[in-house]
């Protein structure tokens, strides 16, 4: 069953197009995921699917009402986790929590039932009635998530869940996004982390300047590749150097691929532990020093790479096109 | 009913934070006593002059202060919106199954109830240096009323700015832009009697003038129903009139603002 089905969704703030009319479907009960760097129109996308932002063209069925026909239907159908953790500080645990299950029009005595039980589901039950200022960063996002659980929505969506938490809080969440997943709960995520993608979702979409490049299951992102990735460094850095190593290796019929990047030639070899000696032989003997070599399984940071040409971790380059777009957006405010 | 019930969990948010913050209660209790013992007394040798409409000056300032305390009370408001889409906490309002326009009337009313119990104190402090309403108990309710409304409208004005600046530094600009002048271009400091004719005819054009009017003729005049009536009904149209346009920008604002 399609629980979103997204037509050509476009986003336009003046010259700049932040969502560049993409189309995709997301199963109901998958966790799907949105891959991509700061500024790639993650973010833009969900707020048009939670309809808080109108689309500048092409269309969104969420949970079967149409995003710009029926808001309020849709609002209702979905929870929504923001990449800002808008809990109240000046509230306690328990008024958020209060406060949010109201506005969702939940009757006070099945309410106290959920309060109780999102805060058990999110480790919260001790601390429910402090105020949110003391709490942790990890703490105040699940509060949030919680409070996104509160009216039991069909779907739900998680912009950059766990961006800027530490590693434990971050598993932590995880842990709770498969026992959403294992209750039936359909969860569109977001993540500019590739070990997020691969580890929590069932399906994986990767954006890039409002964008999608490509989107299947993890596994299968990674099989498309074709074999594993040898990263390979010239001593020779010059550009000279770089075109002729790629003529050479490209004439193997047991590299699938080769790109030249900053870090160096990035290849992807079929059986890729025999492949190494054999490069290196036939760049020795073709007068190519290799100043180092590397050999790792395909990850989702290579597909992301393969597809865009750009490592997804280049944060600068992140930051950049982050600025660029919110420039942007300032100016077609304006 | 629906509407009602999510324009007071609105409120019931913003009156937590009003109750949590004892440097906010502190001030909000202070603030009216300043202005009455001082403002109440800075214009005094204008009680000599003849013609002058009240038995002492405090018993005419005493409406003047009930006013600018609602309308400095209620232009504080915005802020909250402000500080909401700073934080997030915003769009998380705008993703929820609640109409837009109880979010902006919900945080009026807390505006308005938190400002009343300003206009209380104010009340309470000048029994207390002798001014006494001419209409005695009964008119107090009904000039609490107006002064109400009048928070309650000029709140909704500062969530109008709230909703179409973004930072703090330009809200403020722009509220006092807009408060000072619409408190000095009114009755609450002099007699209207006693200034140029061309700022009586603007002071008549300001809605803030027939709310103080109508408190004054409670106060000093005793039962004047027309001057009472002209004043509720004005401050009951401005205040509809300023729920409607605020609530109207406030949904067409958020539409883009929440990137």
């Amino acid at each position: 069953m399609v629980i979103i089905q997204v037509d050509k969704l476009l986003k336009t703030y003046g010259q700049l197009e932040a969502v560049r009319r993409v189309s995709f479907q997301v199963n109901a009960g998958e966790v799907f995921g949105f891959l991509g760097p700061n500024g790639a129109g993650k973010t833009t996308t969900i707020l048009m699917l939670t309809t808080l932002l109108k689309p500048s063209g092409g269309r969104a069925v969420v949970c079967g009402h149409d995003i710009e026909r029926q808001p309020a239907r849709v609002r209702e159908s979905v929870g929504y986790v923001s990449q800002e953790i808008a809990v109240d500080e000046f509230l306690t645990g328990r008024e958020n929590l209060w406060l949010h299950g109201r506005l969702y029009h939940i009757p006070s005595k099945e309410l106290e039932h959920r309060v109780a039980e999102a805060a058990r589901m999110v480790d919260l039950t001790d601390r429910l009635n402090d105020l949110v200022g003391t709490y942790s960063g990890g703490m105040r996002k699940r509060l949030d998530i919680a409070e996104g659980l509160l009216h039991r929505p069909q779907l739900i969506f998680l912009d950059e869940p766990t961006l800027g938490l530490d590693i434990q809080t971050r598993r932590k969440i995880w842990d709770y996004i498969r026992e959403l997943r294992q209750g039936g709960l359909t969860v569109f995520l977001t993540t500019h982390y590739m070990e997020e993608a691969d580890q929590l979702c069932d399906r994986v979409a990767i954006i890039d300047r409002g964008e999608l490049k490509a989107l299947d299951t993890p596994q299968s992102l990674k099989a498309w590749l074709g074999g594993d990735v040898i990263t390979i460094g010239l001593a020779d850095s010059s550009e000279a150097a770089s075109e002729r190593a790629r003529s050479l290796f490209a004439g193997f019929d047991w590299i699938s691929r080769v790109d030249i990047h900053p870090q160096g030639l990035v290849l992807i070899a079929r059986n890729g532990d025999a492949a190494m000696p054999r490069l290196v032989q036939a760049a020795s003997e073709n007068g190519l020093e290799i100043a180092s070599l590397a050999l790792k399984r395909p990850s989702l940071d290579d597909v992301f790479l393969t597809y865009t040409g750009r490592e997804l971790r280049e944060e600068e380059g992140g930051a950049d096109a982050f600025r660029r777009m919110s420039r942007g957006v300032r100016q077609a405010r304006s | 009913m629906r509407f009602l019930h999510d324009c007071w969990y609105v409120c019931w948010r913003e009156l937590l934070h009003f109750l949590r913050s004892k440097v906010t209660i502190l001030a909000s209790i202070s603030q009216p006593l300043v202005w009455l013992l001082l403002v109440g007394h800075i214009f005094q040798a204008t009680s000599t002059l003849r013609g002058f409409p009240a038995r002492s000056y405090l018993d005419f300032m005493t409406p003047g202060v009930l006013a600018m305390v609602a309308l400095f009370g209620g232009s504080f408001g915005g802020m909250t919106i402000v500080w909401d889409r700073r934080v997030g906490f915003l769009s998380k309002l705008l993703a929820l199954p609640i109409s837009r326009a109880s979010i902006v009337i919900g945080k009026m009313l807390s505006v308005a109830i938190r400002t009343s119990l300003q206009l209380v104190i104010v009340l309470l402090v000048a029994f207390f240096l002798g001014v006494r309403s001419a209409t005695g108990v009964w008119g107090i309710p009904l000039l609490l009323l107006i002064a109400v409304l009048l928070t309650f409208a000029f709140a909704g004005i500062s969530l109008t700015v709230g909703a179409l600046v973004k930072q703090p530094e330009t809200f403020w600009a722009v509220v006092n832009f807009l408060t000072v002048p619409v408190l000095f271009t009114s009755s609450a400091l002099f007699p209207l009697e006693f200034v140029p004719s061309w700022l009586r005819t603007i002071a008549y054009l300001n809605p803030v003038t027939y709310a103080i009017d109508a408190i004054r003729a409670l106060m000093i005049g005793g039962w004047q129903w027309s001057a009472v009536a002209g004043g509720v009904l004005v401050v009951v149209v401005f205040s509809g009139i300023v729920a409607g346009i605020s609530t109207a920008i406030f949904t067409r604002r958020v539409e883009l603002s929440t990137l």
